[in-house]
């Protein structure tokens, strides 16, 4: 009886799922569509464009309103009394749709592009969403409380709020950026990371252990978002640190009995590719279908020789009327070889240049099998699609600024908009889209060498492991300041437990001013006086050194201190444990007298490794070392010492083959007996 | 007390032999220093002076990290010797340490066998300053010799008691000898288990010197003492580590857990990084006890007469001193992180075993494998940390000989002592003898 009645019952809640799920799917896109009532047109014009226009019909079962709406100046009006267009689930591509006109979201993007030195391209897209404002402290659970999102991404919103940040930073870095030739980093290095992964966040919490609760569930959200590794992000590699990193404004704490917590992790060398791009880009309300966003291909980004995708989340509050709002930067930055990426296009199967084609010095004998090569032509022509393999997609049609695309070049370049097979010139090489046809940017110098002067790096630095014959390591700093004046710089380092760091060691190995290539004396116990050492914890901290310096004008100063390796446990290395550590990058950041951040390479470490295949070995062999010794000595210690002849004379008597005797003498009488009788 | 010209040159020339090396030649500190076989991480000298940077030049807790293991007294004591990076003053010291610790040597031979004349009476003293590895251990600068020294001089105030015949003075010897091994003991752990060996040796020490005395009463004075030394030397510590217990699970659990899984020539670093991780618990309570699995059985097997031979000739205290030694011997062998200058410290007490040598039966081959190990140990480590071309068995195997050589040299030594029982103190060379 009772599994009968239980069948009508089960089927019962599928017909009410069903019939849930069925009112939810109405629901959905009226309750997303009410954010964009505005934009919304009647079925009836609809109709009556694509019979006018014989526009292209496209059938969507969803609305994603940020992202496929098209909005320009067209003929057709649409009026906000139409609503009952919201419940259409059909959605048209058309050119000329028409919205309401002071219609704009808080969405900024611009693509700024520099050619740089050797036939190098850098190209820095920015875009920059406000999300609506609000009050901080009330909460979002009252019933009267609706959350709203315009532009802002919601899955970031989310975040944000319930662990309360108040500053989200993420770096995704790879390539080389050539200080030497390129000049200054983008941003002054504000806007990239070390090589790998880097994830830094100031959170609001009442202590240290519910900040790092909320923190390793921003990470471990964050991972899931941007398919990194970001849950690897424990303790043992999360750093607090002091100086570096914090904010030089006041944060905003939204509870007064709170305090903030900067915490920063960074896994090195990890990879960057097409899976953590995706996730930035659909972060942006245009969703890579407009706007300069539009050029952002996996394929041709990654195949560059340094980029760095960023975000930076801040919450920033007016202090008159006590609103805040969040304030989201991302920032794609790509070098590209330009001659490198053209001759790919044209050749994707590397070949051999043919006689013909090679560039040889004509003042020497040259002919197909001796040539002496010219250095790189200075002479380009090429498009921003040759670079992109795409072209622009018009404007981003959601922000009230139009997108727009500068070019930092010289008086020696041509620098000219195509749209529509029509090319366009400005004096400051800086074009405004506003149009939302396919455009493209055509590049001509004579001179490729030619760029806009940069301002000077103030500072190099790099870092590199040092390892005698007998096996003392040490970490040697190399600053090199090779501007006129003094430059203050905080450097900031984060090492894994396993490295023991002796903080004693460290010295001063040399200071040379470049000029006179003089050595000088240079104090120690200015850095120390500085020093915020937090030496690691076995797998619970990592080793954190921060420290000021003072690098006079033109000068060289080398630091130096010795580390030991420890070594793991037998399941603790990863599987290619001979390929080493990563070390993640030091942080240097120069103060003044404008602040620039850079980073050192990434560090690979060796350690020692055990035998893998040895674990049941060791125990039988140490097993069976220690059994041994101890059952000898335990038998010497415990056995009774005497004569051999009394040994014999005891064990005729007593001994197991006296007795094995005894018992056979006992059988065979028993035997005997029962035989006889 | 003690005289000869001959000597006071000996002590001399090694005192100024340990300074000038200390004093001129760094790089051979540091160079020792980074050789598993003579620094653990538990008396390595690069930690303690990263311990007086972090004291001299941070606000932190010299606990806070995962790199200190010696203790807080120690270190704040040694750092008022560590004055703007000179290191004259405890080089000094470090020289001193080992001129103490070879006139206890010479001493404790005085005490023990007041027969011997001549150079015979100072030559435990003199064999441990020409040792090279106590040489070498002494200029790693390894704090190992800190523990040792309040060691052997608890050994020698239990023995002096031996040459008192009033008892005040007797209960001098016995507290200062209780405190000295509190120290001992606080500053590495095991030779609070030499607790058991000495209350046998202060035992038949009172019962030869007063017969039909109740003597428990000294060895509950020595327990008491010791440990309440031991409790109040914790209870400081506790107090100058700025009212914070974290030093004792980096000093003295972190041994009984082999959290620092740095190789070293013991039998405990292979086994626990291969070790799958359900079984630790196990195994560590297994290395543990195995530590001090011995040291009861040798206390009690020596410390009285086998009653079947009568024993007359037989010098008890002696045979509970050799149990002691035994003990000393036996905890080289399996504590969690052993260098070579404990091996070096085990066997400076090997001539008070001179009864014994004429049964011992295979002393070369003891030798032999302890050379082995020496020889071959720094090359396996080499080849394996720093080439790269060997793999960690090679280091492996060494640390197996190396422990089969000191258990050679024990069970040597044991087997003699039973045959020197047997033959009640007249060598008979020629008996043939088994067990049963």
């Amino acid at each position: 009886m009772v599994i009968i009645s239980n069948i009508p019952h089960s089927s019962s809640i599928k017909v009410i799922l069903l019939c849930f799920i069925f009112i939810l799917g109405f629901l959905v896109p009226i309750s997303y569509a009410d954010e964009l009532v505005e934009t919304h047109i009647q079925n009836k014009e609809v109709e009556d464009v694509v019979k006018n226009n014989d526009v292209k019909y496209e059938s969507k079962t969803s609305f994603d309103p940020s992202s496929e709406i098209d909005v320009t100046d067209t003929s057709i009006l649409t009026s906000l009394d139409n609503i009952e267009s919201v419940k259409s689930t059909e959605q048209v591509w058309d050119t000329n749709i028409k919205t309401k006109d002071n219609l704009y979201y808080e969405f900024d993007e611009s693509l700024k592009i520099t050619p740089l030195k050797s036939n190098f391209l850098l190209s820095s897209f920015n875009f920059e969403i406000n999300s609506t404002k609000y009050e901080p402290g009330v909460s979002s659970n009252g019933f009267d409380e609706y959350s709203h999102y315009t532009v802002f991404p919601k899955s970031i919103n989310r975040i944000i709020r319930q662990n309360s940040v108040r500053e989200l930073h993420i770096r995704f870095t790879r390539g080389f950026w050539d200080a030497d030739s390129w000049g200054r980093i983008p941003y002054d290095g504000f806007k990239a990371g070390g090589s790998g992964v880097e994830l830094w966040s100031v959170i609001e919490a009442s202590s240290k252990k519910v900040a790092y609760k909320k923190w390793k569930y921003v990470a471990n959200t964050l991972s899931g978002m941007f398919c990194t590794s970001l849950n690897f992000v424990d303790a043992s590699k999360t750093t607090y640190p002091y100086k570096s990193f914090i904010p030089d404004y006041d944060v905003p704490l939204f509870d007064g009995k709170n305090q903030l917590f900067v915490m920063r992790a960074a896994l090195a060398n990890e990879n960057v590719c097409t899976e953590n791009l995706t996730p930035l880009l659909k972060l942006l309300p245009t969703k890579s279908r407009s706007g300069i966003s539009t050029l952002l291909d996996g394929h041709k980004v990654f195949d560059s020789y340094w980029h760095s995708l960023s975000i930076d989340v801040k919450t920033i509050c007016e202090e008159e009327s006590l609103v805040c709002y969040d304030n989201l930067k991302a920032n794609v930055g790509v070098v590209m070889h330009v001659p490198n990426t053209i001759q790919r296009n044209r050749n994707p199967i590397p070949k051999p240049v043919t006689g013909e084609g090679l560039r040889c010095d004509t003042s020497k004998y040259h002919d197909a099998y001796e040539c002496f090569p010219l250095p790189d032509n200075f002479e380009t022509i090429f498009l921003l699609s040759d670079l992109f393999g795409k072209k622009l997609q018009g404007s981003n049609l959601i922000s009230n600024n139009p997108s727009s695309v500068c070019v930092e070049a010289s008086k020696d370049w041509k620098i000219l908009i195509e749209s529509n097979g029509e090319f366009f010139g400005t004096q400051s090489n800086c074009f405004d889209l506003t149009n939302n046809d396919k455009n493209d940017i055509y590049f001509e110098t004579k001179n490729s060498s030619s760029i806009v002067r940069r301002d000077n790096v103030p500072l190099f630095v790099s870092r590199s492991i040092m390892s005698n014959s007998i096996g003392r390591d040490g970490l040697r700093t190399v600053f090199r300041n090779p501007t006129n004046s003094a430059k203050s710089v905080l450097y900031f380092e984060s090492l894994p437990w396993f490295m023991k760091i002796y903080l004693s060691t460290l010295i001063v190995e040399q200071a040379i001013d470049t000029t006179t290539g003089m050595k000088f004396d240079f104090d120690i116990k200015d850095v120390l006086s500085t020093l915020k050492y937090a030496a690691a914890s076995d797998r619970k901290r990592p080793n954190q050194i921060e420290y000021e310096i003072t690098i006079p004008p033109h000068s060289t100063i080398i630091l130096s201190y010795q580390f030991e390796k420890n070594l793991l446990k037998y399941s603790e290395y990863p599987p290619d444990a001979n390929h080493g550590f990563e070390i993640e990058s030091a942080v240097v950041t120069v103060k003044g007298p404008t602040k620039y951040q850079s980073r050192t390479s990434t560090l690979l470490l060796v350690l020692p490794t055990p035998d893998f295949s040895m674990p049941y070995n060791v125990i039988i062999l140490t097993s069976t070392i220690m059994g041994l010794i101890f059952g000898t000595v335990f038998n010497l210690l415990v056995k009774r010492v005497l004569t051999l002849e009394d040994a014999e004379r005891i064990r005729a008597v007593s001994g197991p083959k006296y007795k094995l005797k005894k018992l056979k003498e006992r059988l065979l009488s028993r035997f005997g007996t029962n035989k006889n009788a | 007390m003690i005289g000869g010209t001959a000597l006071q040159s000996i002590l001399l020339v090694s005192f100024l032999l340990r300074l000038t090396l200390h004093c001129h030649y760094p790089n051979l500190t540091f160079g020792l220093d980074d050789l598993v076989e003579f620094s653990s991480p538990m008396t390595s000298y690069k930690s303690l002076l990263e311990s007086f940077f972090i004291l001299n030049h941070t606000s932190n807790n010299l606990y806070d990290g995962g790199l200190i293991h010696q203790q807080p007294l120690l270190i704040h004591v040694l750092s008022f010797f560590y004055v703007d990076n000179n290191l004259l003053l405890l080089s000094i010291i470090y020289s001193i340490v080992d001129i103490i610790i070879a006139l206890q040597l010479i001493h404790i031979n005085m005490i023990l066998f007041p027969n011997d004349t001549g150079s015979k009476k100072y030559l435990p003293g003199v064999l441990y300053l020409l040792n090279p590895i106590c040489l070498l251990s002494n200029v790693s600068k390894s704090t190992i010799i800190f523990p040792n020294l309040f060691l052997i001089l608890s050994f020698k105030f239990i023995l002096s008691s031996l040459l008192q015949n009033l008892n005040s003075s007797n209960k001098l010897n016995i507290i200062s000898a209780g405190v000295s091994l509190a120290i001992s003991s606080y500053l590495s752990f095991y030779p609070i288990y030499l607790i058991f060996p000495i209350c046998s040796v202060i035992y038949n020490i009172n019962k030869q010197i007063t017969n039909n005395v109740s003597n428990t009463n000294y060895i509950g004075l020595f327990i008491i003492v010791t440990l309440s030394t031991i409790i109040g030397l914790l209870v400081l510590s506790y107090i100058i580590n700025d009212l914070n217990w974290n030093f004792i699970e980096n000093t003295y659990l972190v041994t009984f857990s082999f959290k620092k899984l740095i190789p070293n020539l013991g039998l405990w670093w292979y086994l626990f990084i291969e070790m799958f991780e359900m079984f630790l618990p196990f195994y560590h309570s297994v290395f543990n006890l195995f530590v001090f699995a011995l040291i009861l059985p040798f206390t009690i097997r020596f410390s009285s007469y086998n009653k079947q031979n009568t024993g007359k000739n037989i010098n008890l205290i002696l045979m509970s001193f050799w149990a002691l030694i035994l003990c000393l011997g036996w905890i080289t062998l399996t504590k969690a992180y052993p260098t070579v200058s404990d091996f070096g410290f085990f066997i400076s007490f090997l001539p008070f075993f001179k009864p014994v040598f004429g049964y011992m039966k295979y002393p070369i081959l003891s030798v032999l494998l302890f050379l082995h190990a020496i020889v071959l140990s720094p090359i396996f480590y080499h080849i394996w940390v720093n080439l790269g071309s060997g793999n960690s068995n090679f280091f492996y195997a060494i640390s197996l000989v190396y422990a089969l050589s000191i258990a050679c040299i024990m069970i040597d030594l044991v087997w003699s002592i039973l045959r020197f029982e047997f033959d009640d103190g007249k060598p008979n060379y020629n008996a043939r003898l088994t067990q049963l």
